[in-house]
């Protein structure tokens, strides 16, 4: 077994796994590594009696996690900071690691402070980002798609969002959706930059742009997938800091249509960064 | 079923807050998310197990200028709707 540190939104997470393993996730994870003391541990090992077509489920018990999904299991122990996961395959396990750090992000970032882990796609163009979220289907994928060539990709799937004083920052993460060429995921390093507007996105019939106010700005939020409602405590942290950040950054509902004019009409729009 | 002499209360489990003068809550236990409209945020808020249906409605009252009959009606739909939903109860 190695251990490699990696970090995200400021959490440094140690991960302890078989070192073909590691060798393979230090090179994805390159520009995440961090020489801070680790304050979670993730063991991975694979496991192959795991069955891989059972029923999907999540269980939580107090401070601790359970999960099946496909193949991949975890247990993430809240108040020992410490997931012990495994899978069937080695293939199943960075999809399985991957889980476990989005989901100890989507706990802990609200908590630590003014921070969020959003489903959704972050560009930066000019040294300043956006970010557009949204549930599965909402249209990430094909706005990433749309922004090659134009804008940098941060990533495609999970974003951090996070508030310093008077600014915001979109900060990347490493994770990308399953579909995601290897060469659009290889040429993105960690990155933290301005942020200058949050997009929910729906599609339409035509370009529509709507402020929203600071509630339903919330509400919009929490339709990105990565709210961590399961337990009153993480519910109301989520809450008290998607409300802060809602004051601080324009969070505005755009309908889109797949289709490049999306760029002039954020410009028209003036915001655009 | 109460005599509507207690005092409403959220049930446990559900995480509020009130944003902009509106209440965002989050039912843990359902996944289910609800936006309040502002008098029924106040009256969440109201509803903390320390007032009667009639003190809330005459706070609200006070608050909206309207009658103690219309606050006490709307206090009324409001606290049976929310205890139906397994949002408030009867403390």
């Amino acid at each position: 077994m190695r251990a490699l540190t990696i970090e995200l939104g400021g959490i440094p997470v140690a991960l302890h796994l078989p070192s073909l393993l590691a060798g393979r996730l230090r090179a994805r994870y390159r520009s995440y590594l961090s020489d801070r003391p680790a304050e979670w541990g993730i063991h991975y090992r694979q496991q192959p009696a795991l069955p891989r077509a059972a029923p999907a489920w999540i269980r939580h018990e107090e401070a601790v996690t359970h999960f099946y999904l496909k193949g991949q299991r975890g247990r993430l122990d809240f108040s020992q900071r410490e997931a012990r996961l495994a899978s069937s395959d080695l293939n199943l396990a960075r999809p399985v690691i991957e889980r476990a750090l989005a989901y100890i992000c989507m706990q802990e970032l609200p908590r630590r402070g003014d921070a969020l882990l959003l489903h959704g796609v972050g560009l930066v163009d000019n040294g300043r980002g956006m970010v557009f979220f949204g549930a599965s289907g909402r249209g990430k994928s094909t706005v990433a798609r749309l922004a090659r060539g134009r804008a940098t990709v941060l990533s495609d799937e999970n974003v951090i969002v996070r508030r310093q004083g008077d600014e915001v920052t979109l900060v990347s993460t490493p994770f990308w959706g399953l579909s995601t060429p290897a060469t659009e995921v290889r040429q993105v390093h960690a990155a933290e930059v301005p942020l200058v507007g949050l997009f929910s996105l729906h599609h339409a019939s035509c370009f529509t742009l709507e402020r929203l106010a600071p509630a339903a700005a919330v509400m919009e939020l929490l339709t990105s997938e990565k709210v961590a409602t399961e337990r009153p405590s993480s519910a109301a942290a989520w809450l008290a800091a998607a409300e802060r950040l809602a004051a601080a950054l324009p969070l505005y509902r755009l309908g889109f249509q797949p289709t490049t004019e999306l760029w002039r009409f954020l410009r028209e729009e003036q915001v655009y960064p | 079923m109460s005599d509507r002499t207690g005092r409403p209360r959220p049930v446990q489990g559900i995480a509020a807050r009130e944003i902009g003068g509106e209440a965002v809550l989050i039912d843990t236990r359902e996944n289910v998310v609800r936006l309040l409209n502002h008098s029924a945020s106040r009256i969440w808020a109201l509803a903390n197990g320390e007032r009667t249906e009639r003190e809330i409605a005459a706070q609200l009252a006070l608050e909206f200028e309207v009658g103690a009959q219309e606050a006490e009606g709307s206090v009324r739909r409001f606290v049976d709707e929310m205890v139906a939903k397994k949002l408030l109860e009867w403390g």
